[in-house]
């Protein structure tokens, strides 16, 4: 399921003709029509003949009328439309009082909550489950500090208003290292155990493209040969996302892509409605007001789970958003949408179409010069899922473990095979590799997203090698091409 | 040990040269020589400590002089650190190297020439009075070269010292039989393994990005940046760091040249 971009992009004349044409199909009988008439009283006029007792002058008078009222019919007709399907739009909101419907497909506000009260139901989460969330990690050298996930003891040490993680949540579904399997030799047989984690844990604070990279390795790892060590750990692992008023650092695109939103693969979604860029616009809303009592978090169920984390919380600080405070969420995404820049100097659904065209591009060579092949940007992409494996032994040699590691297909052993051929063995191809499944064919594979627009590849590339700069370049390519 | 378990486990094919080496079933006998190091590489074996007795179990150290007094030369496995930079340690890594069956260097000097080779970019006097006094004139001295430019090696372990899990996983793949490879990535990768923060979001410049993998990023893991102890990896991240360092990091070549000639002077000749 895809979800459709927030942001609204600046739209050229011809898709707004294009937009017009095909959402009213009267205005294609009524201009054409319009137009006919004219035409036909020109003929005539030119030629000078007198037609069933008109004179060519009277039929212009005619034609010009009738070409009027043609057309302001049809464009009555027209504004009609719109009007009617706004007012069938409002009135579908109206009805539901516990929900507001944003003019985002699938997301509401269900509850509104005060800190106290997340602070109170983490804590209560903890106690079955091991705490993960974004903490800030200081370093010895006096730099500002960075976010990490890590595992928490106390619900106040989590960060929820990090900027960003510097790893994505992926390393707590897909360790970096893990055991898959022991292996023994025990009474002269060879024995094998399976190595399934299934600790409880929860992830407290995960923004809306780590949400959708979740997604996209959910369905890696669940369809075609499903992968039980994954799928164990994913069932497991309670979710609560944060969502992000504005971007969490410069250069970041998931504006474009519209994985700022996320309207699933969580248990609750957390929304910061005090984190509103125009706090007077908002005056007499419970919820950010004075009189809000520090109501101030929106939060919206994405499963049975959630709803019941929420359910057995003090009441006095959960809230059902009614009457005007239903606006706020609106206003809360409005802002927001303004707040994501474009970055993607292309439609983010042309990408793959580009992508598909730039296979022969000079760039690829050009760029991948300056790459160290050392694969960070791999490494620390939430949606890159390669792995490998690898037997170790023990001392003595009897037993051992099967480890998987991640990997990636930026490293130059990555494509290689048994007799030693490498199938990418140049730095553009694997560059190529890379970006073409990013922006296209792991969309195409799964359905979901490949590239999320976090941006952390291209913090991590020390070479300064940055994918957005990449897909920038070839969207021009194409336009100078003419494609 | 058991040649059933053998066939059941191993993956992949064993590697010719050891498997003429270690005969399966008996201890294989071990040696660590040293040449012209600090023999920390030697150490580094004894440091293994919590698994010593195990590895002890497995093999049989039969010349060591950091360790025992024994002096065999009936040798399965010969370790050895140290570079070499005199006629005297030519005539040594010959004479180890006909009487081990495989032959495993270990260390940057051993495998890389390491921190010797610095005396190749200086004048010959120059070092030998700094080294030897007055009495330079009594030492002979030469080139310093990895061991590998006079006789073949089986196996390398690079790292200033030795990564002792890599000597742990090295003996168990000789025991098994099974081939053993260096990590063919940089140590950005462990790095990243192991969630670290990059020293270059702090300006610091690593060498990790050009460097083999395969210490599990220690030095950046700590917050010190990687010296590239463990060699240049390839041709093509030289290549990159050439076009980096100075662009973008305004980094003089010649003070890249100089940190990258701390470990790996001698690699720096042969790389292409």
């Amino acid at each position: 399921m895809q979800h459709p971009p927030v942001n609204s992009k600046p739209r050229s004349l011809g898709r707004v003709l294009c937009a017009i044409f095909f959402g009213h199909p009267q205005v294609i009988v009524l201009v054409p029509l319009s137009i006919g008439i004219l035409v036909h009283a020109i003929v005539r006029l030119t030629h000078e003949e007198p037609t069933h007792g008109f004179t060519p002058a009277e039929l212009v008078r005619c034609a010009g009328v009738l070409t009027a009222l043609t057309m302001f019919a049809g464009l009555s007709i027209f504004y009609l439309v719109i009007v009617i399907m706004g007012i069938l739009q409002k009135s579908g909101n109206g009805n539901s009082v516990t929900a507001t419907r944003s003019t985002t497909e699938g997301l509401r506000l269900d509850c509104i909550i005060t800190r106290k009260f997340l602070l109170e139901r983490i804590a209560e989460l903890g106690k079955s489950r091991t705490l993960i969330g974004p903490v800030a990690r200081s370093d010895s050298h006096g730099h500002a500090p960075q976010h990490f996930y890590e595992v928490v003891k106390r619900p106040d040490e989590i960060a929820l208003d990090f900027g960003y993680c510097v790893y994505g949540p992926k390393g707590v579904l897909l360790p970096a290292r893990e055991t898959l399997l022991q292996f023994d030799r025990v009474d002269g047989q060879f024995k094998a155990r399976a190595c399934i984690d299934d600790r409880p844990t929860a992830i407290v604070g995960v923004h809306p493209c780590d949400l959708h990279a979740i997604e996209t390795l959910d369905v890696v790892f669940r369809d075609g040969p499903s992968d039980t060590h994954y799928l164990t750990r994913r069932e497991n692992t309670f979710i609560v996302g944060i969502d992000c008023a504005r971007p969490c650092t410069d250069g970041v695109f998931c504006g474009d892509i519209g994985t700022n939103l996320a309207a699933g693969g969580f248990d609750v979604m957390l929304y910061p409605l005090f984190d509103v860029v125009d706090a007077s616009a908002l005056r007499g809303f419970k919820c950010v007001g004075p009189e809000s009592n520090g109501r101030c978090l929106g939060a919206m169920f994405g499963t049975e789970a959630g709803r019941r984390w929420f359910e057995g919380g003090p009441k006095e600080d959960f809230y059902i958003p009614e009457g005007k405070d239903i606006e706020i969420f609106d206003a809360y995404l409005d802002q927001k949408r303004e707040a994501f820049p474009q970055e993607i100097e292309a439609d983010w659904k042309d990408v793959p179409r580009i992508l598909g065209r730039s296979y022969d591009s000079l760039l690829w060579k050009a760029t991948s010069n300056r790459c160290y092949s050392c694969g960070s940007c791999n490494l620390v992409c939430p949606t890159c899922y390669c792995f490998d494996i690898q037997d170790e032994n023990d001392l003595p040699v009897e037993s051992g473990r099967r480890e998987r590691t991640w990997d990636g297909c930026m490293l130059r052993e990555f494509a290689s095979v048994a007799g030693g051929h490498n199938f990418r063995d140049a730095s553009a191809n694997r560059l190529r590799h890379r970006i073409l499944r990013k922006g296209a064919w792991i969309q195409q594979q799964t359905g979901h997203h490949g590239c999320v627009g976090c941006g952390r590849c291209d913090r991590a590339c020390t070479a300064q090698i940055s994918i957005k700069q990449i897909m920038n370049q070839l969207a021009e390519e194409a336009r100078h091409a003419g494609n | 040990m058991n040649t059933d378990f053998e066939t059941s486990c191993s993956i992949g094919l064993p590697d010719e040269a050891h498997r003429s080496s270690v005969s399966i079933g008996a201890k294989p006998r071990v040696a660590v020589f040293s040449l012209t190091g600090c023999e920390g590489c030697s150490l580094a074996i004894l440091e293994l400590e919590d698994q010593l007795l195990d590895v002890l179990g497995a093999i049989e150290i039969v010349n060591f002089r950091e360790a025992i007094s024994e002096r065999s030369w009936d040798i399965d496995i010969g370790f050895v650190d140290g570079a070499v930079s005199t006629p005297d340690d030519v005539e040594e890594v010959k004479r180890f190297r006909e009487a081990c069956g495989t032959l495993v260097a270990i260390g940057a000097c051993a495998c890389l020439g390491g921190i010797n080779t610095l005396k190749n970019h200086q004048p010959e006097d120059s070092y030998r009075r700094y080294v030897y006094g007055d009495r330079a004139k009594w030492f002979d001295t030469q080139e310093a070269k990895p061991i590998s430019a006079f006789v073949k090696v089986d196996y390398e372990l690079p790292g200033c010292p030795m990564v002792k899990e890599e000597f742990l996983r090295l003996v168990k793949c000789l025991l098994v039989g099974r081939p053993f490879r260096l990590p063919e990535y940089a140590v950005c990768v462990e790095c990243k393994k192991r969630g670290n923060p990059c020293l270059y979001e702090k300006g610091i410049v690593c060498l990790g990005p050009i460097t083999r993998a395969g210490c599990d990023a220690i030095c950046p893991s700590f917050g010190s940046r990687c010296e590239a102890c463990r060699g240049i990896l390839s041709a093509e991240a030289l290549r990159a760091a050439g076009l980096n360092l100075q662009e973008r990091y305004d980094i003089p070549l010649e003070k890249v040249l100089s940190e990258l000639r701390f470990y790996g002077a001698y690699q720096e000749e042969t790389i292409s």
